[in-house]
């Protein structure tokens, strides 16, 4: 599977401010010297990288590998998995920053790239059912170990729930409650209105609910 | 008044609800209900949150897995580098050979004939030529070809179709006799 985001709400990977991209400057990129790419923004990495150079891409690696890490691990819940897809996304992206126009930021293209890439990997290929044991452990010693096993063997269940529902849905979950996107940002991703965000949001929490409740 | 819409049951549980609508929630029971249920469910959703935070040391391998997968791959360039370049190239060669054509064929006219009208390469004056030769003589085709010095197919066959008969005879005639040299 694979990733991508950006949002209204809180989103800790998100550069300070949002990257408005209208028209990008490669001519005026490709004379930025190499020591001020680090600094630069998205715009100007992007610019600079379609000017030709090609260190400019390993620092928008750098900048947005671990949203883009995460994001995929959501889809496909191992870190085996999640890494072969993050990298796929970061290829997807190196052959077509060209078709970048900067209507949105980076990280939203990126998390469009991202979710296109997961949901075409989750239709070929089963998502690999996590094992109680691998469920990842809640650091918090005040609580009974019990009642921390029964947490574990609940969320294992719930992300197994989340595994079977539909694409768009599922894409919309994650993207909403572990990424952090506004249901705007959901809708630039996945190329649709809020209105539709929000009735897949409505209609994924439904389906869980039921999924749930049968298992 | 209605119950809430899916949109609105949302916004309740996110707690967006406009004003008015929230009125409406607090008193109706089955609105109420609806949108608990999904509170229920998204808290499930949340609690079971992974928080995928690979070894520090993973970073750098995979930016490293990263560059070695996209070194493979050609960087993209701009419009108006892959516009500008092969039309630069194209020109440069185009003008190339019509200059090495005339000047072949102005060295083989008997005396007294006037010249052929000259065709507007022909204002390329020997500088340009020197230019040329000095940029791009040392290099190999395949050097060239990594340069994009080297036009598209298409583009020789429109610079060749804009020759005269006799400037393509005199180019078909360099080009066997480049051949038969390479033999």
């Amino acid at each position: 599977m694979r990733v991508g985001p950006d949002s209204a709400v809180a989103c800790g990977w998100m550069p300070a401010r949002e990257v408005r991209m209208t028209r990008l400057d490669a001519p005026a990129a490709a004379a930025v010297p190499a020591d001020d790419l680090a600094g630069a923004d998205d715009r100007a990495l992007v610019a600079a990288f379609l000017a030709g150079r090609r260190e400019a891409f390993d620092l928008i690696v750098e900048r947005h590998r671990r949203a883009v890490y995460q994001l995929c691990y959501r889809f496909v819940g191992n870190h085996e998995d999640a890494s072969d897809l993050a990298q796929d996304v970061f290829v997807r992206a190196f052959k077509g920053l060209t078709k970048f126009k900067g209507d949105s930021s980076l990280s939203t293209w990126l998390y469009r790239v991202g979710v296109n890439t997961c949901l075409n990997r989750v239709s070929v290929k089963r998502p690999t059912t996590e094992s109680i044991d691998a469920a990842p452990r809640i650091d918090d010693r005040a609580v009974d170990p019990l009642d921390l096993v029964m947490r574990d063997e609940r969320a294992v269940v719930v992300r197994r729930a989340i595994e079977r529902l539909p694409p768009k849905q599922r894409a919309t979950l994650v993207l909403r409650v572990y990424q952090e996107l506004s249901h705007e940002e959901i809708a630039r991703v996945l190329g649709s209105s809020v209105g539709a965000v929000k009735a897949n949001f409505f209609h994924a929490l439904g389906n869980l609910k039921r999924l749930l409740h049968s298992s | 008044m209605t119950h809430l819409t899916s949109d609105q049951l949302v916004d309740a549980v996110e707690g967006t609800l406009s004003a008015d609508r929230a009125g409406h929630l607090e008193q109706c029971a089955t609105c109420r209900a609806s949108a608990e249920s999904l509170r229920v469910v998204l808290r499930d959703v949340q609690l079971a949150s992974t928080d995928p935070e690979p070894s520090p040391l993973f970073w750098d391998h995979f930016s490293r897995r990263v560059r070695t997968a996209t070194d493979a791959e050609r960087v993209p360039v701009t419009w108006w580098r892959s516009v500008w370049g092969p039309v630069v190239a194209v020109s440069a060669t185009a003008g190339a050979i019509a200059l090495a054509v005339l000047i072949r064929q102005g060295s083989a006219l008997p005396t007294g004939v006037p010249a052929p009208p000259a065709p507007t390469v022909a204002t390329v004056d020997a500088d340009v030529s020197e230019i040329i030769t000095s940029v791009a003589g040392d290099l190999s085709f395949e050097e060239l070809k990594q340069s994009d010095l080297v036009p598209s197919r298409a583009a020789v066959d429109v610079a060749v179709s804009k020759l005269s008969e006799s400037q393509q005879r005199e180019l078909m005639r360099l080009v066997n006799e480049r051949l038969a040299g390479s033999e």
